[in-house]
């Protein structure tokens, strides 16, 4: 790879100008890899105790889905409330796959990306088509999962309803369940880094711009020969695909499955909250909101023990302030900045 | 040479010796740490609290009187907020953060069944006292103690008050009796809901209606209005804190009458007789382990009887509501770990608390009826059974509102009262 | 039978409406999807019930006082949460409401705890009856309140000052600016009068519902259909919106589905959202 001279002043709007880490230099490169190092060698290196790989887990899982909301709401400019929906139909159909069926939930994987794709395009087609925008399109997909919630638990002979499935407990990795749990940091480790490669490349590349195209002027954008509803379809597509597979993790390292744990409007809000947090039109911006959001809300849960309800209190201050403060995210502080934007994909 | 032999001899000897004095990796335990597990925030808050509450009292108890055998308890708590997976988080950080050995919980059968892998994999025991459901050990983990019954005791109770008392009372046999059964689509409602169908349907009952309703619905008339039209003289209902006030004010308000009204949960609870009265509530009938508050204690065990009506006075001193239920659901399920489990771990054990020795002792232990605070006895299943770890000797028992406590009217030998039948009606029933 | 039926739908609609009523003026004036909705229908029904604890009043005499606290409230967050956040993104006000709610929902259970409270009224719960048919005392005044508020409203909005304000704001702020209205001012008045009738409807409420940490979420929702359905800003929209939620509501769950009878509502949020988003009565299409 040719390492890159700086490049000057005197770039046009942010939109045409590709960004890439090639302008980040020298110094860049090192930092990232030793990001990289950092986050693989941490649960061996110093013998940390697993609830602390648990909250790396954690961190991983929300900033995949906070990257994916990124694509569809950050990119593509659709705010979906709903996205919690597809972590769940993820979860359940590798779960009812297995559990059933005795189909190995790496297969279930595949199978619960197709079907969330599928999904996707039934809901998003008559969403996008009919030019749901803005408030509507956010309360639709608020709609959309509220619906699919209620029906998980209605349904409950076949999806266990509102008791939920405990998973089969066996220590065997070709059914997607290990006896060193820090494997699961790996496997986390890896959808988190292939979601966050995704996403840079995706903004690097034609579709990306023809999103954020539709994103900042529908009409410009169609006049200009982009098929709009194309482009939104894709955005929703991918989010979907990728919350299904992160659903289908989810459900195979906490091993109990119920639609509160993935599919409630309350997981569909904290992953919004951490792709805006961290910056919603960055391919960065849901890794950071993780890295900050949840361990502030483990700290906050385990030094307020006395009163119930303290430490989530001021988690909602924290959020008010966050949001007051820092509208745009962390990473849009300086969105400002030409030579910023292209590092961050802004 | 000799002397080079014997002067290692004696080097090797000394170390033996030196090794053999050195402190061991299962050193004799300084403090017990347990960590109460919980929903003390979300919609479970209410009755969660109650569980965490009433187990704390006797942790503390039990440090008062010095601990198990002289080692004291390390008391942590946390909130599992109503989650499954906040659960499971929690559960590790107690483990991990607090260093744990013991883990009392859960309240809830999902975040019982969230929490109870994290337990077993880290060595460390799920003391449940709180969840219902069967399916919470449906892995059969060994490190899973539960002292409360299971739905299906709910179920027995219920069929066993049915067929020997409401038929005669009602003066129908009970084949011929109409049961409605009514429940709200949550976790705890469902599972002693299809466990009530399931049974009756079983030993041939007539169910009349099934009912079960969203637990978000915000008007309960629509099921009101169905179950008065199949014109029930039994109902069954399983509500959760809330929605039993919400169902019992539409009850009233149709003008919806059954010969008897057989609740659980909120039913039992101290906000029902607190917002219709006593009259209001009388003749009432709820199904689940006993409310400490009001339950006889004449056929419990005398030490049992003072230390129950302590911890029931102070309950009601720090929380401003009567011990009911879910109070003693955690006093209960404490107080066995304390006297008896954890006593006999500790001596079986060589004053070394480890999970195996806490899975042994309780595989000992054998409290007779009227030895807990709650009335039954404790016998866990060992593996041979189909599922382990389940107190055998739990039961259900059927109260019922009579001017204004909720008494044990029936099995006889925990009643404090009589259960009277059939259920005044709306109209006659004093204001 | 069909007819209690239709009567109790009648009767929930109305409840539904009154809900509705003062997230009007919050989402159709604002244009913020207020996640704090549901709990400042909470938040109203503690104080209403704080001031019956410490004055001993009937709780329907709370309603001046509730309705003046739920005004500043909703002034102070307009004025302090939102209206520096006006030109951002929705999302990032969105999410702002969200951390409101979690405030107020968590303050009050680590301040009161879980318990269930409750409140009588001098009314009981007495209950009118005529052909069969039986409704609460509380509920009809609940609707006849829910019918004053709403049409009281309907006044303010066409014949007075700040009413036409605040319609030529809510729809064309910026012509609303360059004809010289403090466009913020308005906000924060609307946000007032937004929350003062979901004040309203807390008092009306208590004496049907009890009160607890959570009790306004499932209503913070339904506000939101009630509005779309009706139309945004439209006033007696929403009122027949809300009746006609309440009465789909229970009717589906006795004669189709008991369980999916709050998930119908979603439903036909998600069609009206997708075929008539302007709501069923306004004719031209609304620019979101």
């Amino acid at each position: 790879m040719r390492f890159p001279k700086k490049k000057t002043s005197g770039e046009p709007d942010n939109i045409l100008t590709i960004p890439g880490l090639q302008n980040a230099g020298w110094p860049a490169f090192f930092g990232i890899a030793i990001i990289l190092v950092g986050i693989l060698a941490f649960p061996v290196a110093f013998d940390v105790r697993f609830y602390f790989v648990q909250v790396g887990i954690l961190i991983m899982f929300y900033a995949t889905l906070g990257t994916a909301w990124g694509i569809v709401g950050g990119y593509a400019g659709q705010h979906s409330i709903g996205q919690a929906a597809f972590v769940g139909i993820g979860a359940y159909t590798s779960t009812l796959l297995y559990m059933k069926l005795n189909i190995s939930p790496w297969i279930g994987l595949f199978a619960g990306m197709l079907l969330a794709a599928f999904v996707a395009v039934i809901i998003g087609y008559p969403l996008f088509r009919y030019g749901l925008k803005g408030d509507y399109f956010a309360l639709g997909t608020v709609a959309l999962g509220l619906i699919i919630f209620e029906v998980t638990t209605s349904f409950s002979s076949f999806t266990g309803g509102s008791q939920g499935i405990p998973l089969k407990y066996e220590e065997n990795p070709l059914n997607f369940q290990f006896p060193n749990r820090t494997v699961y940091y790996y496997i986390i480790f890896v959808i988190w880094l292939a979601t966050v490669i995704t996403s840079y490349k995706l903004r690097r590349s034609r579709a990306g711009f023809e999103m954020l195209a539709v994103r900042d002027d529908e009409i410009a954008a169609a006049r200009g020969g982009i098929s709009v509803l194309k482009a939104k379809l894709t955005a929703f597509v991918l989010a979907g695909v990728i919350s299904a597979a992160a659903g289908t993790f989810f459900a195979q390292f906490i091993l109990f499955l119920d639609p509160g744990t993935v599919m409630s409007l309350a997981i569909s809000v904290q992953i919004i909250l951490v792709a805006v947090l961290g910056g919603m039109n960055s391919y960065l911006g849901g890794t950071l909101g993780a890295i900050i959001l949840i361990p502030v809300s483990q700290l906050l849960a385990s030094t307020f023990t006395e009163r119930p309800g303290t430490d989530l209190a001021l988690y909602g201050v924290i959020l008010i302030i966050l949001m007051l403060f820092m509208p745009n995210g962390i990473l849009g502080l300086f969105r400002k900045s030409p030579k910023w934007r292209k590092i961050v994909g802004w | 040479m000799k002397k080079k032999l014997s002067l290692g001899l004696a080097i090797l000897a000394a170390f033996g010796l030196a090794i053999s004095a050195m402190p061991q990796a299962t050193a004799a335990t300084k403090s017990i740490k347990i960590g109460l597990l919980f929903p003390t925030t979300g919609p479970m808050a209410l009755l969660g609290t109650d569980q965490s509450v009433g187990a704390e009292m006797v942790l503390k108890w039990a440090n008062t009187k010095g601990g198990i055998k002289g080692i004291p308890i390390e008391i942590f708590k946390a909130d599992s907020k109503s989650s499954p997976a906040e659960g499971a988080t929690a559960a590790q950080r107690l483990i991990d953060q607090n260093g744990v050995q013991i883990i009392i919980g859960s309240y809830s059968s999902g975040i019982a069944a969230a929490i109870a892998p994290v337990a077993q994999r880290n060595d460390v025991i799920l003391w449940e006292v709180g969840a219902v459901s069967p399916a919470v050990n449906s892995q059969r983990y060994s490190n899973f103690l539960r002292t409360v019954g299971v739905s299906a005791t709910y179920a027995a109770a219920d069929y066993d008050f049915t067929v020997n008392f409401l038929a005669k009372k009602l003066g129908k046999p009970a084949k011929e009796l109409r049961i409605a059964i009514a429940n709200n689509d949550g976790a705890f409602a469902t599972s002693v809901g299809d466990a009530v169908n399931s049974l009756f349907k079983k030993k041939g009952l007539k169910i009349v209606a099934k009912e079960v309703y969203p637990v978000t619905s915000t008007d309960l008339t629509p099921t009101v209005l169905k179950l008065k039209a199949a014109a029930p003289d039994i109902l069954f209902l399983t509500p959760d804190a809330n929605d039993a006030l919400l169902f019992w004010q539409t009850a009233q308000q149709q003008n919806f009458d059954v010969d008897a009204l057989v609740g659980s949960s909120g039913i039992g609870g101290a906000g029902f007789v607190a917002k219709f009265g006593a009259a209001g509530v009388e003749g009432v009938y709820d199904v689940e382990a006993p409310a400490l508050a009001t339950m006889s204690t004449d056929t419990l065990e005398p030490t049992v009887t003072a230390l129950t009506k302590e911890w029931v006075k102070a309950f009601a001193a720090s929380e401003g509501h009567p011990c009911a239920v879910h109070c003693g659901d955690g006093i209960g399920g404490a107080f066995t770990l304390v006297t008896d489990v954890l006593p006999r771990a500790l001596v079986l054990k060589n004053t070394t608390l480890t999970s195996k020795g806490i899975i042994a002792a309780a595989m000992r232990t054998n409290i007779k009826e009227g030895g807990t605070p709650q009335g039954f006895g404790v016998k866990f299943s060992n593996t041979s059974k189909a599922t382990p770890g389940e107190n055998e000797r739990a039961q259900s028992v059927i109260m019922q509102w009579q001017g204004g406590s909720l008494k044990v009217v029936w099995p006889a030998n925990l009643a404090s009262s009589t259960p009277a039948a059939p259920m005044v009606t709306w109209a006659k029933r004093s204001k | 039978m069909f007819a209690s039926v239709l009567v109790s739908g009648l009767v929930l609609g109305g409840i539904y409406s009154l809900v509705g009523a003062g997230l009007n003026l919050i989402f159709g004036v604002i244009k913020i999807i207020n996640f704090a909705q549901g709990a400042l229908l909470m938040f109203g029904a503690y104080l209403s019930y704080w001031i019956v604890t410490w004055l001993g009043i009937d709780p329907y005499l709370t309603l001046p006082l509730v309705v003046i606290g739920m005004a500043l409230l909703g002034y102070t967050i307009q004025t302090a949460l939102i209206n520096p956040v006006l030109k951002q993104e929705r999302t990032s006000q969105l999410l702002i409401t969200f951390g409101i709610a979690l405030l107020i929902q968590n303050g009050a259970l680590a301040l009161w705890g879980p318990d269930i409270r409750f409140v009588k009224s001098f009314v009981g719960y007495n209950t009118f009856a005529f052909f069969g048919i039986r409704i609460g005392v509380s509920a009809a005044i609940a609707i006849l309140g829910a019918a004053v508020i709403i049409s009281l409203l309907f006044i303010f909005l066409n014949k007075s000052k700040m009413g036409t304000a605040i319609r030529a704001v809510s729809q064309q702020s910026d012509s609303a600016l360059l004809a010289g209205i403090d466009v913020k001012r308005v906000y924060a008045i609307a946000f007032a009068i937004g929350s003062a009738m979901v004040g309203v409807a807390s008092v009306l409420m208590i004496p049907i519902y009890d009160i607890f940490p959570l009790m306004g979420e499932q209503f913070g929702v339904i506000a939101f259909i009630v509005v779309v359905l009706g139309g945004l800003g439209n006033v007696q929209g929403a009122a027949i919106a809300g009746v006609f939620l309440g009465v789909t509501q229970n009717i589906f769950a006795v004669y189709v589905s008991n369980q999916l009878s709050v998930a119908v509502l979603f439903l036909i949020f998600l069609i009206t959202l997708l075929f008539r988003p302007q709501g069923i009565f306004i004719r031209k299409m609304r620019v979101a």
